[in-house]
């Protein structure tokens, strides 16, 4: 590392260093910000550039008429979606939703089509199916597997025999849809911190995210009846800042939110959501929680190896991203259109899945491809470095637990620093590069 | 109009008389005041910049909406589209 200009003694620095040694840095002094240079340009005007559109003239298509059963019974799966690429690297072709008799209409054209990639997603219960260079025709059919709940998927072969007691001492807050009531999880409490909703209603909002996440950290089931998370043991807290019906979260709700779990004592912060331009009341919010003693874990977004996404972005977040593993999915999943070089040097089966992002404020990485975890009313699979950032903090939990010292702490800054700095040093490489993995996988 | 964040930095809770002043803003409607640090506020910019550079401690956002994570394939366009167009 050189120093190359100090504002004074003891203020910032301008420096010189690799992503390897400001990772390390980071690891070492997680108090400390480490933010890249930007440069600034005259507003002047720019130049006009031609993008590519999705409008068009579209071409009366035929329809062709598919089908989706469960392998068990062959019973139909309505709500599924059907998700068709004639070309995959152009995003072309159609998709939609199947009905009541698992029956959908696309249009591709009459005849036989050539698919390059055909996606099934259910809502739940089965596992999602990745066709690829297939011929469609009319009548074709695709068969789900069911979830079984004794399946070794990514999260228990890195972490297996998961105690029922692990985490106990430890308070975790989920940021998110909320939580549904679940024979697997048990909530401590909360806040939905919506504006015009309820604020004791922090169950889930339908879409089943936050009960997902939840489950991946604290899940106290046992196969194969029901699933375990990373720490089963910890007081769960769920604050829902994702309205009923709403795409988007409001950054008012999500510091509202993350103020809310400060409250309530959490001493991590799950925060699986991300996007969009970074704002300063997520921020402050996060840095206030930092002053408070609480560790924030952000999820790193899923825009497809696209920079680190705000607020996993912030020097103070610890930023996640998704992992893979080979042989941890069923052969026609649709994590097998996840896997994407560099591959881990200590195994080739692990790579950083296609669709996380990356970059040098990467701080850990986790399971997040084919993740088994809890949903309304049952269990599904879902991807994402929303999945791999509880993972990481019901692992962080699981270690913390082990800690009374760092528990014990005065709830300002230090506590905080230590808590991250003691999180970030149990990162194993898994030789994929810092900008990919950070320090590691935490165990 | 676009709604704003209004957030208490300093330490404890906020102060009572600045919470009176924000609420007597006027053009200024409150949406949200459950929060013992941050108000959610719908009125003109100018007024309430004018009004937090005269709190000690308070800071203003504009609110913002994060979208929920979603790793699902998606089409962008139909395989009849023929006119890729230009847009500026």
């Amino acid at each position: 590392m050189r120093v190359l200009d100090s504002i004074h003694e003891d203020g910032a620095k301008l420096v010189e260093m690799t992503p390897e040694t400001a990772s390390a840095l980071h690891a070492s002094q997680p108090g400390l910000r480490i933010v890249p240079v930007v440069y600034y340009y005259p507003a002047i005007a720019r130049h006009q550039t031609i993008a590519v559109t999705t409008k068009g003239t579209r071409k009366t298509a035929g329809a062709l008429a598919v089908q989706v059963v469960s392998a068990q019974g062959e019973k139909p799966v309505a709500n599924a979606t059907v998700v068709a690429f004639t070309d995959f690297d152009t995003k072309a072709g159609d998709q939609g939703k199947t009905d009541g008799s698992g029956k959908v209409s696309l249009a591709l054209g009459g005849g036989t089509v050539k698919i390059d990639r055909l996606y099934v997603y259910a809502q739940s219960a089965l596992w999602n199916l990745l066709k690829r260079n297939l011929t469609l025709a009319n009548g074709a059919k695709f068969t789900l597997r069911p979830i079984d709940l004794s399946y070794t998927d990514e999260l228990r072969y890195v972490y297996p025999n998961i105690a029922l007691t692990a985490g106990t001492g430890v308070s975790v807050g989920v940021v998110d849809t909320g939580i549904a009531d679940h024979p697997d999880l048990t909530i401590a409490g909360g806040q939905n911190t919506v504006v015009g909703e309820n604020a004791s209603d922090y169950g889930d909002n339908g879409e089943g995210h936050g009960t997902h996440v939840a489950g991946i950290i604290a899940a106290h089931g046992t196969a194969p009846n029901g699933v375990r998370g990373m720490a089963p043991g910890v007081r769960l807290f769920s604050f829902r800042v994702f309205g009923k019906g709403q795409p988007g979260a409001s950054n008012y709700a999500i510091a509202k939110g993350v103020d809310a779990a400060v409250q309530n004592g959490c001493d991590l912060i799950n925060m699986s959501l991300g996007g969009g331009s970074a704002d300063d009341a997520t921020r402050a919010a996060i840095a206030d929680a930092r002053n408070a003693g609480s560790v924030v874990i952000v999820a790193a977004g899923n825009d497809d190896r696209q920079p680190v996404s705000f607020p996993g972005s912030d020097p103070l977040s610890i930023a996640i991203s998704a992992l893979g593993r080979k042989g941890t999915y069923p052969s026609d999943a649709v994590e097998v259109g996840d896997v994407m070089a560099p591959f881990a040097s200590s195994d080739a089966n692990y790579y950083i899945t296609s669709f996380s992002n990356v970059g040098p404020e990467i701080a850990l990485t986790g399971p997040g491809d084919g993740i088994i975890s809890t949903f309304p009313g049952g269990y599904a699979v879902m991807d994402g470095t929303s999945m791999a950032t509880p993972a990481v903090t019901g692992v962080a939990a699981r270690l913390l637990a082990t800690r009374p010292d760092l528990l014990q702490m005065p709830r300002d800054a230090s506590r905080s620093d230590a808590i991250a700095q003691f999180l970030l040093k149990s990162g194993k490489p898994l030789g994929l590069g810092v900008t990919f993995e950070g320090r590691g996988l935490p165990s | 109009m676009p709604r704003f964040i209004l957030r208490y930095r300093g330490s404890g809770s906020a102060k009572a008389e600045d919470v009176s002043r924000i609420h007597a803003l006027p053009h200024t409607t409150i949406l949200d005041s459950s929060s013992d640090r941050m108000m959610l506020v719908d009125g003109p910019e100018d007024d309430l910049r004018a009004a937090v550079d005269n709190m000690p401690n308070w800071v203003l956002f504009p609110e913002q909406h994060v979208p929920l994570p979603d790793t699902r394939k998606k089409v962008l366009h139909s395989p009849g589209d023929t006119d890729t167009g230009s847009d500026t």
